[in-house]
């Protein structure tokens, strides 16, 4: 390697880890320095709730459950800004991660999703990856949260979970029978806080944009299949050769 | 019902909240009143106030020794952690009171230093006003309700 390339390499390294310094005081602002104020205001609106609402008028009222709902919401979103900043992926520690123990996990964790919905998730033959295990339970936990969530009026989920190679690495592949993603909203689903169903805070989006950069960190990508047309289909693509499943 | 849980239910109970954030504390005040709860609050505003009060210094000459202590991690002066670590330490006279550590995150940090400093729980801060009634509600039915305290006066 020249002594340019060294440099330029040393130089790019010291930019990341100034940048990812930024961000984690930026993450730790947010959890700490603005937590305190919001907790004031949420405090102060539910203590005039508890104490002489009733006697209020009804816009007063109002103006008060704004006040409760739009901290609680902040809230909620600043957890998940928070949860997504922690995200670190160190290929150092990456080991062969078994999908199919993954996917057990993760409908262990679902359980009483999958049971209220009456969801079927197939698994088919999918590989052992080289990977991050916690933060791709993570990747596995989201997609089948929201293809649960997002399913048709009526229509018992099916969830299918296949792979398979392509030339420089392997796809996982997770396909529902749920309500799809429209087109106009295709690009939006990766950004965070984005939502299919506006005004429901507690769907707000994350779940994407979590996985989005956990299989960035994995080298990897994360990308909504276009010409599945039977409801949801997410790719996700591992560079590299799979790794031998009999370890 | 037997004469010891009957004079348990009569007893009141000193609650010692180590706060720094003078509206978390006016918030903490409020709750307490609300709850109706047992528990008598007592409020100082760092550690080193906290230190004093135990050891009836200065203006607390007259401060009874707590049942439970409850500190803000995040304080100036004497934080969490070092007030703990004074209130355990092996010939600390206040080791055998209960301390719930609050704090705004559950940095696994935090946790992990809380309790290998022996804290008795590490608990997130209200993030409300019902909120912080349940944290009440949870704590007398818990540490007073369940829990055999200690006691000191004699019956």
């Amino acid at each position: 390697m020249s002594p340019e390339t060294n440099k330029t390499i040393l130089r790019l390294e010291q930019q990341i880890k100034s940048l990812q310094k930024e961000f984690d005081d930026f993450a730790y602002a947010v959890s700490h320095d603005v937590k305190a104020p919001l907790r004031h205001i949420l405090s102060a609106a539910e203590f005039l709730k508890a104490n002489g609402y009733e006697g209020l008028s009804d816009d007063s009222k109002k103006l008060i459950d704004i006040m409760v709902r739009g901290s609680h919401d902040i809230q909620h979103m600043m957890e998940h800004l928070v949860s997504y900043s922690k995200i670190k992926l160190d290929a150092g520690g990456f080991v062969d991660v078994d999908l199919k123990a993954v996917l057990e996990k993760v409908c262990d964790l679902l359980r009483d999703e999958i049971q209220n919905a009456n969801a079927q998730i197939n698994v088919e033959d999918i590989p052992v990856v080289f990977g991050h295990e916690g933060t791709l339970t993570r990747v596995f936990y989201n997609l089948i949260e929201n293809a649960i969530k997002f399913s048709k009026d009526g229509v018992e989920p099916v969830i299918r979970i296949s792979s398979k190679t392509y030339e420089g690495g392997y796809k996982i592949c997770v396909a529902d029978n749920g309500v799809g993603v429209k087109p106009a909203l295709e690009d939006k689903i990766f950004m965070m806080f984005h939502t299919l169903n506006p005004g429901d805070a507690r769907h707000e989006g994350i779940g994407l944009p979590e996985c989005k950069k956990i299989m960035q960190g994995h080298g990897g990508k994360i990308y909504l299949d276009h010409t599945y047309k039977d409801g949801t289909q997410f790719i996700l693509e591992f560079k590299g050769e799979e790794p031998s499943a009999n370890t | 019902m037997t004469m010891r849980e009957k004079e348990k239910l009569l007893r009141t109970y000193n609650v010692l909240l180590a706060e720094d954030d003078e509206t978390d504390a006016l918030f903490a005040r409020q709750a307490f009143e609300h709850a109706r709860a047992k528990l008598r609050l007592h409020i100082v505003s760092d550690g080193r106030e906290l230190i004093k009060f135990l050891n009836n210094e200065d203006d607390y000459d007259e401060s009874p020794r707590p049942n439970l202590i409850i500190i803000d991690i995040n304080m100036p002066k004497l934080n969490g952690i070092e007030t703990l670590k004074i209130i355990k330490a092996p010939d600390s006279k206040f080791k055998d009171i209960p301390v719930i550590m609050l704090s705004g995150s559950n940095a696994d940090s935090d946790i992990r230093e809380s309790y290998a400093n022996y804290a008795n729980a590490y608990m997130m801060k209200s993030v409300g006003f019902t909120d912080m009634i349940e944290f009440i509600n949870c704590i007398e039915s818990y540490w007073i309700s369940k829990v055999e305290l200690p006691r000191f006066e004699e019956v």
